[in-house]
């Protein structure tokens, strides 16, 4: 007698369909599984025939085979215990649902529960652009799959609890999710007075979602800086909040109510840790750090490959690992955030303090490239914090909910504005697009060319003064680019690094 | 061998200087003797240590001499032995004057008053800026300005002396054909222009550390007067001074703040005679016997408004932080950015390091 019922299997963040297929016919009593399965796939046998057992079915002594098709696909996870068990349970009782039109996932342990897996948002969310309509997983999953997908998310603690629900159709008790909209308490701006230039540098890289550098000597207030900017972040919306959650779902974290992400993995992080892949195809910090900030803390002491791998996700907003069985494509719309000193003892350019040669000092900041300096638009020069800093005398500096009020209405007016490109943000607008939306006036024009000679600005650098001084314009509410944006794009336009060299001769 | 071919061999003898080449000049008589001197005489001579006899000896191969003189003068690398006319007077005076000078562009002016500036070269903001004013200021009276082409003062010091279209020379460590340090490759090329780079080490010479001392001497003999701009206590700059003084030359020296590690070996010249050097006055007065002197014109009044006036008044030569300025006036970040902006685009202010800003060009 042959049986079957839908599952899949996750690829990165891609899903496939995968048709469990279970045969129970006279022989001698064995269970064999065919279908390219991975080594936890093969492991499945185990558990579901005693948790079979242990749930009170009893298995026939008959030859049992089940088949995971398409056959030439790998199957790996644990996600098909619970879809072999289904195909068995059919065989073996009487169940009257096919489960046709669901998709059944899930982990069993010995005892019939039913453990959740990863990546549950991602097949639901697959199975519901297919047309299926239900989903059968854990009750954890269906959790976190309901605030995602639309279609219906049945979850069950037991495999009895499965078996009731496909032979009499009695849902077990699901606990609906609340999700509350609450700000998680994150440390706030107005800790920091004294440091306004800072916080307006943060303000516009919030604002466009510019990669931005903060270079300045140990106890300036790089790494506070960098903890606020979350404060001023508007709230993730539905769309962000569906990815965030499939991201986190997919790595096995709790994906209930997602913040947005800060990241900042320290200098011994791995290629594959920073960018993503090993056996599981994981995702890597790049990724999660998609829609928040990735910061990386004293630049140069990562090492320059990993240095390297920012550059194309730092660019396109997203990471493709191409290994031998097909590239595997993820999100990592990250805003860049790196602090370091200015020179190997950090306080350059105070000569009383600097012992730095110079040449000491150029190999050290030769160490963040070209090529990546070339990707950061904001550059943020740092004084060491004065004692007023320190001891709270200069009061309160404006607070971050009031500096997240001028980013919201800056990121409202780029959604307007960037409706129908493929760009949402600023930061990402293509070269080709910056005469369209970045267009000066006749004053602005001239002192733009009188910056580009003073400066020698390379085409790059030129255009990344003009994004920045547009999300500035965008933060003044003005439709036009004025000369006092551009004035201030300037005064924070990250050049190559051998300026500082060409300065000290 | 032509007479100039036996110069450029004598000179290129490693491990055979100034003094050993003179003393050997001076026992066996001339040039075309030393060359044709017996091996057996060359190994009993007292004057040479036995790697210099091995070294002379080894020296003496006519092909590769040639071939050496013929490259040199292909790279357009001009020579001067001292016998001729043109070998700048000025390094008579040394005990030890080199034999041979060899240098691209020209030599310092004979009749010209000529200026040594020598400093630091990890300088700080404030020397540069001094070397920068200091340099254009000679300059401009029409002094020639000597340096080492190094990092720091002596780049600034030429720099400041060719951006106000001066004559300026570097005396180099190395080879005239090097350019050391690369960073300063495109001084190198508009002092060839506009002044000259000289050696008295045969091209090809790397920049070993022992050849700067020997470069020292020579930078301390052409100038009239030296000018020490920023040194620490135990400086290389001092040395040159110490050389300067035994050949009679004036010491200036610019003041820096007390507690300022870069300027202790200037205050400890001061404090041992050095003539203090406020303004380049100062030094112009020494040059009074010079009559084709030009004095500058002093600088024009300043015109600010109010909040530039803030933003300067902040300033001075020590590099300040943007944020420094915000917190010492009562501007915003956005104001402050752009009085600083008018500022620098009429050369009042300079931006010294990414973010730093400080007072320029103004005494």
């Amino acid at each position: 007698m042959y049986n079957k019922v839908q599952s899949a299997v996750l690829h990165g963040m891609e899903v496939h369909l995968v048709e469990v297929q279970a045969d129970i016919s006279e022989g001698l009593p064995v269970f064999d599984m065919v279908g390219l399965p991975g080594s936890e796939v093969k492991e499945s046998r185990e558990r579901v025939r005693t948790a079979l057992r242990n749930s009170g079915f009893r298995i026939p002594p008959k030859r049992i085979t089940v088949n995971l098709s398409p056959a030439d696909l790998k199957k790996e996870g644990t996600a098909f215990d619970l879809p072999i068990a289904a195909a068995i349970l059919r065989g073996i009782t009487n169940i009257p649902d096919a489960f046709e039109n669901g998709i059944i996932i899930g982990e069993v342990g010995l005892d019939g529960s039913v453990i959740p897996v990863r990546g549950a948002i991602s097949i639901a969310k697959h199975a519901q652009a297919l047309g299926y309509c239900r989903i059968l997983c854990a009750k954890e999953n269906a959790e976190e799959c309901r605030n995602t997908a639309k279609l219906s998310c049945i979850g069950v603690s037991s495999l009895k609890e499965m078996a009731a629900y496909l032979q009499e159709g009695t849902l077990p008790p699901q606990e609906s999710c609340i999700t509350e909209e609450t700000m998680p308490s994150l440390p706030d701006f107005s800790d920091l007075a004294g440091l306004e230039v800072a916080k307006r540098a943060a303000e516009i890289a919030v604002a466009g979602r510019h990669h931005f550098l903060m270079v300045g000597p140990p106890g300036a207030g790089k790494t506070m800086i960098a903890k606020r900017m979350m404060s001023i972040f508007p709230a993730l919306n539905d769309e962000e909040r569906n990815l965030q959650a499939e991201l986190l779902s997919i790595m096995g974290l709790p994906a209930l109510s997602p913040d947005r992400p800060f990241r900042s993995p320290d200098a011994s992080v791995t290629a594959a840790a920073f960018l993503g892949g090993g056996q599981k195809m994981l995702p890597g910090e790049m990724v999660l750090a998609n829609d928040g900030i990735l910061f990386l803390d004293e630049l140069p002491s990562y090492p320059s490959r990993i240095l390297d791998l920012l550059r194309i996700p730092m660019e396109e907003g997203k990471v493709i690992l191409t290994r031998k069985n097909g590239a595997y494509e993820f999100p990592a719309d990250f805003m860049f955030v790196g602090a370091m000193n200015p020179c190997p003892c950090g306080f350059y350019p105070d000569m009383q303090r600097c012992k730095c040669t110079p040449d000491q000092r150029i190999r050290y900041r030769r160490r963040v490239d070209g090529p990546l300096l070339d990707r950061i638009d904001l550059y943020l020069s740092l004084q060491p914090m004065d004692y007023e800093g320190i001891s709270g005398g200069r009061g309160c500096g404006e607070n971050s909910e009031t500096i997240r009020g001028r980013v919201t209405q800056a990121w409202e007016r780029q959604q307007n504005r960037y409706e129908k490109e493929k760009f949402h943000f600023n930061a990402r607008m293509p070269a080709e697009k910056i005469p369209v939306y970045c267009a000066l006036g006749r004053t602005e024009q001239s002192l733009m060319e009188r910056y580009y000679k003073r400066y020698r600005l390379s085409a790059r650098a030129y255009h990344k003064v003009l994004k920045v001084a547009r999300t500035i314009a965008d933060l003044d509410g003005s439709d036009q680019i004025r000369s006092a944006h551009l004035t201030e794009a300037i005064h924070l336009r990250c050049d190559d690094p051998e300026a500082e060299g060409r300065l000290k001769r | 061998m032509t007479k100039r071919e036996l110069w450029f061999w004598l000179s290129g003898i490693p491990g055979i200087g100034a003094m050993t080449a003179r003393a050997l000049l001076k026992e066996y008589g001339s040039l075309e003797e030393l060359w044709k001197l017996k091996t057996e005489i060359v190994e009993e001579s007292g004057l040479m240590n036995l790697r210099q006899k091995n070294a002379f000896l080894y020296s003496r191969e006519k092909d590769a001499i040639k071939r050496r003189f013929d490259e040199m003068t292909r790279l357009r690398i001009e020579m001067v032995t001292c016998e001729e006319d043109i070998y700048p007077s000025r390094l008579k005076i040394l005990y030890d004057a080199p034999i041979v000078i060899y240098y691209k562009g020209k030599l310092p002016d004979e009749d010209t008053p000529t200026i040594s500036m020598v400093g630091a070269r990890d300088c700080s903001g404030y020397g540069r800026e001094v070397a920068l004013h200091f340099a254009a200021s000679f300059a401009d009276a029409g002094i020639q300005v000597i340096s080492g082409l190094a990092r720091g003062i002596d780049g600034f010091s030429h720099q400041g002396a060719l951006e106000a279209n001066g004559r300026t020379f570097g005396v180099l460590g190395c080879g005239v054909d090097q350019c050391y340090p690369r960073q300063n490759l495109d001084l190198y090329l508009e002092m060839m222009e506009k002044g000259g780079v000289l050696s008295e080490m045969i091209p090809q010479t790397k920049p070993l550390p022992a050849n700067f001392p020997m470069r020292n001497r020579i930078i301390a003999a052409l100038g009239d007067a030296i000018l020490v701009v920023e040194a620490r206590e135990e400086s290389g700059s001092l040395i040159t001074v110490d050389q300067g003084l035994e050949l009679g030359k004036d010491i200036y020296a610019i003041p820096g703040r007390i507690m300022d590690p870069l300027s202790a070996g200037c205050h400890h010249l001061i404090r041992n005679g050095a003539i203090l050097a406020q303004s380049p006055a100062d030094v112009l007065a020494g040059f009074e016997h010079y009559e084709q002197l030009t004095l500058p014109l002093s600088g024009g009044k300043l015109v600010l408004d109010s909040k530039e006036e803030k933003v300067y008044a902040c300033l001075d030569l020590v590099p300040k932080n943007t944020q420094f300025i915000v917190n010492e006036t009562d501007l915003t970040p956005q104001e402050v950015m752009e009085c600083l902006d008018r500022l620098e685009f009429r050369g009042q202010v300079r931006e010294a390091s990414r973010g730093y800003y400080m007072k320029a060009g103004l005494f």
